[in-house]
């Protein structure tokens, strides 16, 4: 009798058992990380009767948490991907939207800069026009810095998220190391008997947490405490131990922080990049020592050559008032060794816009013919242009910057071109006295000008030697030309060194490439990862998706399941209840016999 | 298959957002009627884009230079055109001088107006842009290029220019001269850089000169034949500036229709297919509507929904 009330009771409290694990999923539907929960049950031990075994009841057993740890593992690892690309895209499309605005491009600035230079090379004496020069390289350069200092401010922003993500992945660390702690006490570390569910599911999601920062390795003690890893095996949390990573100011770039990894005996190691692989600090340090620190570098890079050819060139020339030209901008070559400082220093340096140098520092001083014969050839000008060789110095690596006092004309103290016959033409050749390159050299016809023509030094192939002039028809076979310095006298119609100062646009003096196309191809490249960073980032969120998928497939709450069990352990508890109350039926139908 | 409650949202939610995004995107397209607003959306075709506009940004100057040589050849042109014309007529003056009947206060009359049209040339040779810039004094160009001083016996003539040309850049490949310097125009016969102008005072000095030389007719007549080499002289400056002009127009209307080329592929690689955006929006938007029909649907089912 006293059986049948005891199986009863059992029941019901088994039964009641389950509506509370149903209701607490129930509870838990939109908890995240929350595991789905069931109860474990057994019959009762057996009682031999003499006939045989009567059950006792059923006894609850264990309340379980439904876990695939592989599942969790694969969602790790997808957060870790996904947050790293999602991470270089924030970035990196900041340096895209910012390059792509076209208030700042460097190319406009650039273009109205030629075009002013352009439109004095009509009147190169007027003094708007050359107002108009030194506005736009005033413009050029407010832009360049004007870059330059956002570049630096998404350099600051990255490393102020740097830190606050390192700050977050000790905050993790400690917790899931007090998680550890508190795990280990509730259960002796013995992992067969029940265990807190909820503190399990607290660490799970704080290790998830921990991978969205940065890529860990995590490994499960046979007690059943946690020892998460990072970078090649740096111990961050062991049982209810942390280390933790620091951040302290680069000595080679004080603008930037480094990681550091607090050894147990409390020394410092500095961890490099490629060791902080995968997750937001990845992706941070990725950026910010990737595609923002060539984007700086780039952009240096055209301040110093572009400052350098600029102001080589127009010292070549004579300015407004007949002196030598001086240099138009801040001389960069300091930096080329660390471009990425340079833009920020670049700077229009000519106040006065009498002192652009559009005239040439080489005159025509007149010609002779041999006796009997006449030639109404003159010289229309003679200037000096860029050398052949002077792209190759400014393009190497390192890049080296001649000196305009070295250029053949500089200091030549005089230079005669002599006609000569050759077969039924007329050929050229040119000797230069005094200088850095005092000989003989050939001449050769100049295309872009009528009557045009260039000297060429002797090496194979010829490369331009840098003195150009023009006739204002064919000359005569034994007709001399001779040329000298420009006398210190204003010139106000010569704009032949402001057309050397112009040829530069089209020349190939930045990485091998012209001025406007090196700025494209590093927006093109900027462009090119951000549409890479787009793709890897819309993929590595679908894997992230279908691995949440799984894993809340696998042990997320279903709704219905639950309902069901609701009305399982509903019934269950009513059919117990019922027991008692047929055993109460029974118990008085006996005592209604006495 | 076990499917979670959250699975159930979070995918409803996935698909709608993904959409959205799409819708996003497809809108800004049409607002901006670009296809590619930054580089990362076509990497290739951006790239393109920036050196076709650096190329168009170029040409574009090269016209507007082209348009101020046009400008310039013509002020020369003119200035040079007319100056033959009054050799021409100064060539009929001498011609009539010849005439044995004319006697002093005639010659003196004819003189006075030679006077006058040596005025007249020094006028046209000392031609300005309108900018105060002289036309025919090669780079000195705040440098009147003639001096004619008449009241010194006999009268003389400097050139104060110099034989420099200036070029402008009409094309990637192509200067301009866009000046002559005087004294390719206005001198050259015999090699004097003053050749017109000594042709007249020579002709003035001869008319002056009383009583008449025994060798008028003889003097007479070197003067008209140096009026003649002066006057074909500047015919031949007028027809290279001519040349020049014509070559300029070449450049100009090749850079015109390079305007409109870059402009074309530009707005080819650049402008969105508004037919395809349209008709993507639609059917996107179509398909987030019945995203959400079937969201609200499938959520609303639940096994609660039948428990009393």
């Amino acid at each position: 009798m006293s059986d049948i009330f005891s199986i009863g009771l059992s029941g019901l409290n088994a039964a009641q058992n389950g509506l509370s694990v149903t209701s607490n999923n129930i509870a838990n539907v939109s908890t995240p990380g929350y595991n789905v929960q069931y109860l474990t049950q057994a019959n009762s031990r057996t009682q031999y009767v003499g006939f045989g075994f009567l059950g006792q009841g059923v006894d609850t057993t264990n309340v379980i948490r439904t876990y695939n740890q592989y599942l969790v593992a694969q969602q790790q690892h997808a957060t870790t991907n996904d947050s790293f690309f999602s991470t270089q895209l924030q970035q990196l499309s900041q340096i895209n939207n910012m390059l792509n605005d076209s208030s700042i491009s460097v190319n406009a600035s650039m273009n109205s800069f030629f075009s002013a230079l352009q439109t004095l090379s009509q009147d190169p004496g007027s003094m708007p026009s050359r107002q108009a020069v030194l506005s736009m390289g005033q413009a050029l350069a407010t832009n360049m810095t004007g870059i330059s200092s956002q570049l630096q401010q998404l350099q600051i922003g990255a490393n102020g998220q740097i830190s606050a993500s390192v700050t977050s992945i000790n905050n993790l660390a400690q917790q899931i190391a007090s998680y550890n702690g508190q795990i280990a006490a509730l259960t002796g570390g013995n992992t067969t008997i029940g265990q807190p569910n909820d503190l399990l599911d607290k660490r799970d999601q704080a290790v998830l947490q921990l991978n969205k920062l940065i890529s860990t390795s995590v490994s499960v003690a046979a007690d059943g405490s946690y020892s998460v890893s990072v970078g090649s095996g740096q111990t961050l949390v062991s049982g209810a131990q942390t280390n933790t990573l620091t951040t302290q100011q680069d000595p080679a770039n004080p603008l930037n922080v480094q990681i550091g990894f607090t050894e147990p005996n409390g020394s410092t190691t500095i961890l490099p990049n490629n060791l902080i692989s995968g997750g937001q600090l990845g992706a941070l340090l990725n950026y910010r020592d990737g595609p923002l620190l060539q984007t700086q570098q780039q952009l240096g890079t055209l301040a110093i050559n572009f400052s350098a050819a600029m102001n080589y060139q127009n010292q070549l020339g004579k300015d407004r008032n007949g002196n030598p030209g001086q240099p138009m901008f801040a001389d960069l070559s300091a930096y080329a060794a660390n471009p990425q400082y340079a833009a920020a220093n670049f700077q229009l340096l000519m106040g006065d816009p009498k002192l652009l140098a559009t005239a040439s520092n080489l005159t025509y001083t007149g010609t002779t013919l041999p006796p009997g014969t006449t030639s109404p050839t003159t010289m229309s000008g003679a200037w000096s242009s860029m050398p052949g060789t002077y792209a190759g110095q400014i393009n190497a690596s390192p890049p080296t910057f001649p000196a305009a006092t070295s250029h053949p004309a500089y200091a030549m103290t005089g230079m005669t071109i002599t006609a000569a016959a050759s077969g039924t033409s007329v050929t050229m050749t040119a000797t230069i006295t005094g200088g850095s390159a005092p000989g003989t050299y050939n001449v050769v016809p100049d295309p872009i000008n009528a009557n045009g023509y260039k000297l060429v030094d002797n090496s194979t192939p010829p490369k331009d030697l840098g003195i150009g002039f023009q006739l204002s028809g064919s000359p005569v076979a034994g007709q001399v030309f001779n040329v000298g310095q420009a006398p210190n006298t204003p010139s106000l119609g010569d704009n032949s060194n402001l057309r050397q100062i112009i040829a530069q646009r089209n020349a190939n003096l930045v990485s091998n490439q012209s001025y406007e196309t090196y700025y494209s191809s590093t927006v093109t490249s900027i462009g090119n990862q951000t549409g890479s960073a787009t793709l890897q980032s819309q993929s590595m969120k679908a894997t992230l998706q279908q691995a949440t998928t799984n894993v809340s497939n696998f042990s997320g709450v279903n709704l219905d399941q639950e309902a069901s069990n609701l009305i399982k352990y509903q019934q269950a508890y009513q059919a117990s209840g019922k027991i008692i109350q047929t055993a109460q039926t029974i118990f008085s139908t006996v005592l209604n016999m006495m | 298959m076990r499917i979670s409650t959250s699975t159930i949202f979070q995918n409803g939610i996935n698909n709608i957002q993904g959409l959205t995004s799409s819708l996003q995107t497809l809108n800004m397209q049409i607002d901006t009627q670009k296809r590619v607003v930054t580089p990362a959306d076509d990497p290739v075709a951006s790239a393109r884009i920036e050196s076709l506009t650096v190329s168009s940004n170029q040409n574009q100057q090269f016209l507007d230079n082209s348009k101020a040589v046009t400008t310039w050849l013509s002020l020369s042109e003119t200035a040079v055109k007319s100056a033959t014309d009054l050799m021409g007529a100064m060539k009929s003056l001498a011609i009539q001088a010849g005439n044995g009947s004319y006697d002093t206060p005639q010659l003196q009359a004819l003189q006075k107006q030679l006077g006058e049209a040596i005025t007249e040339l020094a006028g046209y040779a000392n031609a300005t842009d309108g900018n105060g810039n002289y036309l025919f004094s090669g780079n000195k160009v705040d440098t009147a290029p003639f001096t004619v001083n008449l009241s010194s016996n006999p009268p003389t003539t400097t050139y104060n220019g110099d034989t420099s040309q200036r070029s402008v850049q009409v094309s990637s490949s192509a200067n301009m001269v866009i000046s002559d310097p005087g004294s390719a125009v206005f001198g050259q016969p015999g090699g004097s850089p003053t050749a017109a102008f000594d042709a007249l005072t020579g002709l003035y000095s001869l008319l002056g000169q009383n009583p008449k030389p025994a060798n008028f007719a003889a003097q007479l007549n070197t003067s008209i034949n140096a009026i003649t080499a002066a006057s074909t002289q500047m015919s031949t400056a007028t027809a290279s500036i001519g040349s020049r002009g014509a070559a300029n127009d070449n450049m100009q209307s090749m850079a015109s229709s390079l305007k409109l080329q870059y402009s074309t592929s530009v707005s080819n690689l650049q402008d969105l297919d508004m037919a395809q955006a349209i008709s993507d929006f639609t059917l996107t938007q179509t398909s987030l509507k019945y995203s959400q029909l079937t969201y609200s649907q499938v959520t609303k089912l639940s096994l609660f929904n039948y428990l009393g």
